[in-house]
């Protein structure tokens, strides 16, 4: 159980997200970097669905009101216990009394806090996740703010004393400026300059400062829109990028619309919307067009990649019971 | 090949738009299409939108051939889904901040404003942008403004609002373009209710005006 | 506090490193530990009067990593203080890193192992001056 002594007003409780609801004009809402969330979640034995708290603000302080474990992952942010310095990806123990404190973010936009179970908020159609528009799931709708009390779900402390860190993929090749995001042709790419798809493909976007878990502006080439009329409006998607009049794009996220209208240049695959989650206003994006099997291949190896951390997890945990 | 487009919105969602008139009858055609789709192995969900529809699979498709000919047969098919839907009355406040702007731009008395925004049965096309939210077919021409330049950054829930062909009533509070002339209590989306969204597409409303105030 | 278990890492590290007795204090707490004579290794140092070491030993099998690669976290050289129980490295096994951490709050004494270094279940790791 932590109690929360200082946060800014934009941390919420979530899980990968409610399914099923689209057709009824709700979003998906969830995690913005289900990749960090689910790995703060295997590092404490939990279901990869077990709610977090999304944290894109700091600093925030949290005051542990009984000993427990917790995991940490995600933006690095100069995060300690106790005073102790604590690396960005984290699992460990916590004394009743102790401090968590989380400074000034220095890589990446968002960090997730996860406890024993997962944080204890009652399932609403089906997630636990906050739709922060409709004003329900999470923690009673809404942002975090001091005084709240997050309880973890489970009582059990599953962890040996040996604190946890893990290799995470990094969000940048090695050496590169900018973020390489993967993305299909979507609906109307066809439809704009042969110039400008050539500079949506070739040329870096900065993530401007209205980025949020609605969507990210982006600041570039200008894209030209060649067709004429009003689209019909249809069913969108997280990692979709539209491009309003202006010309700069915007990619749709976590707490999108589920309808829009405005042209569709590409959608960003699903295993690389962490890497947006994690992009602060200023970080250069790079779009990189890929087949649809490429699309699939990745898919794929992310979940290779998460099951294969489960597997080594396991092993570790099997290593420290014979030693104990 | 048919006269339709899929195309990738998401790794995993498929839009599809078959290039038609944007009335009733193909509405009904989209509507059948969804009911059908959602029940393909592989698709999780399928969302009518305005004469398309998309649908969320369960992985990446490696390849698209195979889901555009089923979809393109079940265009040509021509089955429409007639829905009896139900027809709901809303007690509406026209009371809306833009009303008197509405008369204006469209040179019509408030009164007239008022009596042909209320006059006709609207039909739920889809549903969707935010929970709860519906598109409505049915809008007088003669009502046809265009949107707002500086949108309003977040309006009530159970905003009556119109812009071009288009009218409907806000869910929830949020942004808006559009010029707003009316308010509700009615709630169009509660998690505690099964359905929690109170309309579906094939249903139909008629506002009735309780209160004018320009 | 020290558990079985830290215990016996502390007597692996005095064996290891030729120190028959430890004297640790920390707030209230007082802990001595004394080897019985025995053969010890032919490097083994005259105690020094007025400090005592204490390692950081391998919670696992695995290799070194150092603190501040790419876990923002600044590095730690020789001759930094640390406080108990603070993050000194990892011993990592793929992708799961093992915390190596400071058994009491000292100074580290011992250079920081290369990266790669290959560790065993509870070898010392680096090597810290504690306060007398």
């Amino acid at each position: 159980m932590i109690e929360v002594l200082f946060i800014p007003p934009a941390a919420t409780v979530q899980d990968l997200g409610r399914d099923g609801y689209w057709s009824q004009g709700l979003g998906r809402a969830g995690v913005m970097d289900a990749l960090s969330h689910s790995v703060a979640n295997m590092l404490l034995g939990n279901d990869v669905d077990a709610a977090t708290l999304e944290i894109p603000l700091t600093p925030a302080r949290f005051r542990f009101r009984q000993a427990g474990a917790f995991a940490l992952a995600g933006a690095a942010c100069g995060a300690t216990l106790a005073g102790r310095p604590l690396p960005r990806v984290w699992a460990g123990m916590a004394d009743a009394g102790d401090v968590l404190e989380l400074g000034p973010m220095t890589s990446g936009a968002r960090s997730y806090l996860a406890l024993p179970g997962g944080i204890d908020v009652p399932a609403v159609l089906g997630s636990r996740s906050t739709q922060l528009r409709e004003g329900f799931g999470g923690l009673e709708g809404r942002v975090l703010a001091a005084g709240d009390v997050l309880r973890a779900a489970s009582e059990t402390l599953p962890l040996p004393p040996v604190g946890l860190s893990l290799t995470m993929p990094a969000l940048r090749a090695a050496g590169a400026a900018e973020i390489e995001l993967r993305a299909l042709p979507s609906a109307e790419h066809g439809d704009f300059a042969p110039a400008s798809r050539e500079a949506f493909w070739t040329t870096p976007y900065t993530v401007s400062q209205q980025s949020n878990r609605q969507g990210y502006r982006l600041e570039g080439e200008t894209l030209a829109y060649e067709a004429s009329g009003e689209l019909r409006s249809h069913g969108i998607a997280p990692g979709i990028v539209q491009v309003p009049g202006g010309g700069q794009p915007i990619i749709q996220l976590a707490d999108s619309a589920t309808m829009g209208g405005y042209p569709k240049i590409a959608a960003v695959i699903e295993p690389d919307l962490w890497r947006i989650a994690q992009a602060r206003p200023g970080d250069r994006l790079r779009f990189r067009q890929v087949t649809l099997a490429e699309a699939a291949l990745a898919a794929r190896t992310q979940q290779e990649w998460l099951a294969g951390i489960r597997t080594q997890l396991e092993g570790f945990l099997t290593r420290q019971r014979g030693w104990l | 090949m048919p006269d339709a487009k899929l195309s990738m919105i998401g790794s995993r969602a498929v839009l599809f738009q078959p290039s038609c008139p944007f009335d009733l009858a193909n509405q009904q055609r989209i509507w059948a299409i969804a009911d059908e789709a959602a029940t393909w192995k592989g698709v999780r969900e399928a969302v009518p939108g305005m004469t398309n529809v998309t649908l969320l699979l369960d992985h990446v498709p490696t390849g698209l051939d195979r889901i555009e000919r089923d979809l393109a047969a079940l265009w040509e098919s021509g089955i429409r889904k007639q829905v009896e839907g139900r027809l709901l009355a809303i007690d509406m406040a026209y009371d809306g901040p833009h009303l008197a702007e509405v008369a204006g731009m469209t040179g019509l008395p408030v009164d007239q404003v008022v009596r042909l925004h209320a006059a006709p049965e609207y039909t739920v096309y889809a549903v969707g942008s935010h929970a709860g939210y519906c598109y409505l077919g049915g809008l007088d021409p003669r009502l046809e403004t265009p949107r707002r330049k500086v949108p309003l950054p977040r309006l009530p829930g159970g905003s009556l609002s119109l812009a071009g062909l288009q009218t409907g009533v806000s869910a929830s509070a949020g942004p808006s373009g559009w010029n707003t002339i009316g308010s509700t209590d009615l709630s169009f989306f509660d998690p505690e209710r099964t359905p929690a969204a109170l309309l579906r597409p094939g249903d139909r409303i008629r506002f009735n005006p309780v209160e004018v105030k320009a | 506090m020290f558990d079985k278990q830290d215990l016996a890492r502390l007597l692996d590290a005095m064996r290891a490193h030729g120190v028959g007795t430890l004297e640790i204090e920390g707030g209230d707490m007082f802990l001595r530990l004394a080897l019985p004579a025995g053969p010890a290794p032919a490097t083994a140092a005259e105690a020094k009067p007025a400090t005592a070491t204490a390692a950081a030993c391998s919670p696992d099998i695995g290799t070194f990593l150092p603190r501040g690669s790419d876990d923002g976290l600044p590095a730690i050289a020789p001759g930094d203080a640390v406080r108990a129980a603070e993050l000194l490295g990892y011993v990592a096994q793929g992708a799961v890193r093992a915390a190596v951490t400071a058994p009491a709050d000292g100074i580290i004494a011992s250079g920081i192992p290369a990266p790669g270094t290959l560790f065993g279940h509870g070898d010392p790791v680096l090597t810290l001056e504690t306060r007398p």
